[in-house]
């Protein structure tokens, strides 16, 4: 079954590379032409680039983790300490940019996580319906009826408090969505003549779902799943900042906004630039998703 | 050899019904049946056409489906080649499958679009026959040869091509299994009159040279005249006239097959028919015991239209119709039941 | 002769598209007089709906643009209106039905309200002083009571049984025949002078199509209705119409009373495309299409567009688009096989 399209070596016929290439060429001009999209993505790249660099170009690494300096504590925001200090005079915006690198990995590990276990239980329950169906969507209503936030909170609390549990307990609550956008478009995909054709033709039920179905469910789903990343960010940073989510010294967004809470509003940047930062990570997430789905709807495919 | 060869036929239903459960009231138990096929018998000889003719609603599609157990039949017989299929589990209807195959009404449906051609062709060969990259590639190139398209076209995606070319790839990868009944839903209803005349003289073609015998499925009386040997017309779910090609269209007895045949719109100014408007449409209600048809009916009606339904009969020389004035008119001894 | 309603001009239409500009339409000219049923045909993509469209002027712009030509209906040209104006005039002058009868009625409302607004709307329009209609017309209740009254009339016009009772119902209550009918009602409220029905039979089985079509012909006997057909199907042009006009990508190549254009098709094309229909005496492998396909418009071929699939091909039509051939005085055709009557070089 694998080898089956890896193997187009062309023989004398023209390049079918090039109509790939036509087909990407052509999303590239739609998500282009749209300037929130490309203002979305300019963020992003700014944002990983931060996070690659974070350790190099932030003046006091040794913050992000134990560093202590009372005597620069409280200090406001200037040359010395772009965004000030916080009240063990750590540097907030070494803090902050150190803090990145975990936002990232924090909003994959959870949408990764989401994804897998809700398109597996989506399309497995569309595909095969009935029975299958009413129990798969049954056990995926019991998390939708809990509020997202507070099953997360009960999960993560009963796990033991951290940001690797943090983003299990938001995983557990995220995938449902997925599921549920993920069987709505199998159950139409599946009725389409081409599914028909394939199964008349004697494939069998895996090759259908991921061969002939899957695919052209995903558009939907990497745009939710754009969409979600910072949403996911978002939440775990709110896990931290009611203190399940990570625990001091790390730069966790979330966290730090906890620890500015006191101070605010005399010491208002300890809570101010983490809570941009976050800002910032969700609305470019944001701008990419709605480019991307205005690229990747296939209504608006020619 | 081959006259007793033909004498069998390659395909024939008995009695087929496909009722789809009507569901209300408090808890959502079935309160009716909708009788999508109500008891169609039919059969065709090897390397014949037969042509099921009826409006939307008149189960046509889903005898279809029924034949390559795409639904579930509710009850019936569909023996091909001498296997019932009806009786068949899972594996032995997935090996039987690739004998019959079907051509879609819309060719870009029909079709993986994201999937080249030649993915789309090599694939059925894989499944069929588990050939090697080379010799699928090969196969490809000559399939798409036979259908009309031209190696270049191998690496193309479905979206660049024409209607009618979307549908001769669909062709192709249904001759991919050398199947030997072609199921064609509407084959060319999404096409322009040109190109189906394309689509339509390939199909002859390609009947000719494998041998393949048709179901041919349309609402369209003038292609059916065209490509079929012999005509049954699907009325509501219930067949009713059968006939050979010539005879439906010289003398249909059936009033419904005369007013269908009365407002096709013909291409020529000159030809002035008694033209026939029927009244209402397929949705017309229908009393549960009388002829589905009664409500529309131009014809004179006898008491009977009301309150019987008129069995399919053979009136003559292998001319079924299901209508009451000519269980009354005809003085034949014998009304066989058919099939 | 009757005298002219509309006239289109040389009309040029273009679209821009991700792959460059598409040259919908490259010079339609067409004549309809007062009381005409006439038919424009052609395959998918040869612009014929795109004209039909042009004279209400429903085509979005941008993406379409204009670029050439007039459309002259009663004298004035409809491509110098305003907004404001176009839209009294569409409400006053024109109707308009579409192929999908099931998108075109908005499922959340009665029958009813739909045709009431739609008689209020038009006949407010219809009126061109604001003030007066108010005067005429003393209370929203009475306007109202009066348009229900008219839309039954409507409905009963169009065949509609027990329209007084049926109008109450949901447009799903309708089966597609039927709600065809409805939506000509609509079209007819504000008693327009031109009914475009584009392809407005292509969704419903043959046997009401047949019902249809007998009420287009009716109705134009009954209210003096203009209709322009466009269809696809040449079998509905020859039953319903009195002149046709046949297009190719982008322009008209033949006009023609319909028995004469049946009888003696002089365009190559026509004729293929008569041969393609089967028919009774077509036999087995006999029936003829046309090799090829369709043009790319954002690269039309030079000169006579059929020129690539046309079995008479010669030399002048790789290069000039050709001009009216006049058969007899109502009979042209765009084709180089017939003296020209004038030289026109692209």
């Amino acid at each position: 079954m694998a080898d089956f399209i890896t193997d187009d070596k062309p023989v004398s016929i023209d390049d079918g590379r090039s109509h790939r290439w036509e087909n990407l060429r052509r999303g590239v001009y739609r998500f282009r032409s749209n300037t929130m999209s490309m203002l979305g993505l300019s963020i992003l790249v700014f944002i990983f680039a931060v996070a690659i660099l974070a350790p190099y170009i932030a003046p006091y690494p040794k913050d992000a983790t134990t560093g202590v300096n009372p005597v620069a504590r409280f200090t406001e925001p200037g040359a010395e300490h772009p965004f000030g200090t916080d009240r063990i005079g750590r540097d907030i915006f070494s803090r902050v940019l150190i803090g990145t690198g975990l936002a990232l990995k924090v909003g994959t590990t959870i949408i990764v996580l989401a994804t897998s276990i809700g398109v597996t239980i989506g399309a497995v329950a569309a595909y095969f319906g009935g029975w299958v169906d009413e129990l798969l969507m049954r056990f995926t209503d019991i998390f939708l009826t809990v509020p997202g936030l507070v099953l997360a909170i009960a999960v993560t609390a009963a796990l033991g408090r951290g940001i690797d549990n943090a983003m299990i307990g938001i995983a557990l609550v995220w995938w449902p969505g997925f599921a549920r956008l993920t069987r709505s478009q199998v159950i139409s995909i599946k009725e389409e003549p081409y599914v028909e054709a394939i199964r008349g033709l004697g494939a069998g039920n895996l090759r259908i779902l991921f061969r002939h179905i899957l695919p052209n469910a995903i558009s939907p789903i990497i745009v939710k799943m754009t969409t979600d990343f910072g949403f996911a960010v978002l939440t775990a940073a709110a896990l931290g900042f009611i203190g399940v989510g990570a625990q001091p010294p790390t730069p966790e967004w979330g966290a730090m906004i906890n620890e500015g809470r006191d101070y605010f509003p005399d010491e208002w940047w300890i809570a101010t630039f983490p809570g941009l930062a976050i800002w910032l990570m969700v609305f470019s997430w944001n701008l990419l998703g709605d480019g991307l789905r205005d690229v990747l709807d296939p209504r608006s495919r020619r | 050899m081959k006259d007793a060869k033909s004498k069998q036929p390659i395909l024939d239903v008995k009695n087929l019904k496909m009722y789809f459960p009507i569901k209300g009231g408090l808890l959502n138990r079935k309160i009716d049946d909708f009788k999508a096929v109500d008891d169609v018998s039919f059969s065709i000889q090897r390397g014949k056409t037969f042509g099921l003719v009826g409006e939307s609603g008149s189960g046509k599609t889903t005898v279809g489906k029924c034949i390559l157990r795409l639904v579930e039949p509710t009850s019936g017989q569909i023996i091909f080649d001498g296997a019932d299929l009806t009786r068949l589990n899972a594996g032995q209807m997935r090996d039987q499958r690739t004998h019959m195959q079907m051509i879609y009404q819309a060719p870009a449906a029909s079709l993986n679009r994201r999937m080249t051609i030649g993915q789309i062709i090599g694939e059925a060969l894989w499944l069929h026959e588990r050939l090697n990259a080379r010799d699928r590639r090969k196969r490809v190139l000559e399939l798409l040869d036979i259908v009309g398209l031209k190696s270049e076209h191998y690496y193309r995606y479905p979206h660049e091509f024409s209607g009618g070319q979307q549908q001769r790839v669909g062709i192709a990868r249904a001759l991919a299994v050398q199947p030997q009944l072609l199921i064609l839903d509407e084959p060319t209803s999404a096409l322009d009159v040109s190109v189906q005349a394309q689509i339509l003289n390939l199909l002859q073609q390609l009947q000719d040279e494998f041998d393949l015998t048709y179901l041919f499925i349309s609402h369209d009386l003038g292609v059916v005249r065209y490509m079929c040997d012999e005509i049954g017309l699907l009325y509501l779910g219930k067949l009713v006239e059968v006939a050979d090609s010539e005879t439906i269209f010289e003398q249909p007895k059936h009033p419904y097959t005369q007013a269908l045949i009365s407002a096709i719109p013909d291409p020529d100014p000159d030809i002035t028919r008694e033209e026939i408007i029927l009244t209402g449409d397929i949705h017309t209600k229908v009393s549960d015991i009388g002829c589905p048809f009664a409500p529309r009916c131009h014809a004179a009606k006898v008491p009977a239209c009301d309150t019987a339904l008129p069995p399919l009969v053979n009136t003559n020389e292998n001319h079924f119709v299901a209508c009451h004035l000519h269980l009354a008119d005809e003085d034949a001894p014998q009304k066989e039941a058919y099939a | 002769m009757a005298e002219k309603l509309l006239e289109i001009r040389d009309l040029h239409l273009e679209f821009k598209t991700f792959d460059g500009v598409a040259k919908v339409l490259a010079g339609v000219d067409l004549t309809l007089h007062r009381g005409d049923v006439y038919g424009l045909v052609g395959e998918t993509g040869c612009g014929k709906s795109m004209t039909a469209l042009s004279i209400p002027r429903l085509i979005p712009m941008p993406p379409g643009r204009i670029t050439q030509g007039e459309i002259i209906f009663n004298g004035e040209n409809l491509l110098e209106k305003s907004e404001g104006q176009m839209e009294r005039f569409r409400a006053k002058h024109l109707g308009v039905i579409f192929q999908d009868p099931v998108t075109n009625l908005n499922p959340m409302f009665t029958v009813r309200e739909q045709l009431i607004d739609a008689v209020i709307f038009q006949q407010h329009y219809g009126t061109t002083n604001n003030a007066l209609w108010r005067a005429v017309m003393p209370s929203a209740r009475q306007r109202r009571k009066d348009a229900l009254q008219r839309a039954i009339e409507l409905l009963d016009l169009v065949g509609i049984p027990q329209a007084a009772t049926r109008i109450h119902d949901y447009p799903h209550q309708f089966s597609g025949g039927m709600r065809q009918r409805v939506l000509i009602a609509m079209a007819l409220a504000g008693e327009p002078d031109l009914l475009i029905a584009d392809e407005p039979t292509t969704a419903l089985d043959v046997t009401i199509q047949a019902q249809i079509l007998r009420l287009i012909k009716s109705l134009v006997k009954k209210l003096g209705l203009t209709v322009l057909l466009i269809t696809h199907n040449l079998g509905v042009v020859a039953k319903t119409c009195e002149k046709v006009a046949v297009m190719y990508s982008g322009r008209v190549i033949e006009e023609s009373p319909v028995r004469e254009l049946f009888r003696n098709p002089k365009h190559p094309y026509t004729q293929g495309l008569i041969q393609a229909v089967p028919r009774k005496e077509s036999n087995r492998g006999g029936l003829i299409g046309i090799p090829g396909t369709i043009p790319d418009l954002n690269h039309p071929p030079a000169g006579c567009r059929f020129h690539p699939r046309c079995p008479h091909v010669m030399a002048p039509c790789r290069t000039t688009v050709p001009s009216a051939s006049a058969m007899t005085s109502a009979h042209n055709v765009y084709c180089h096989l017939y003296p020209q009557m004038d030289e026109v070089a692209t």
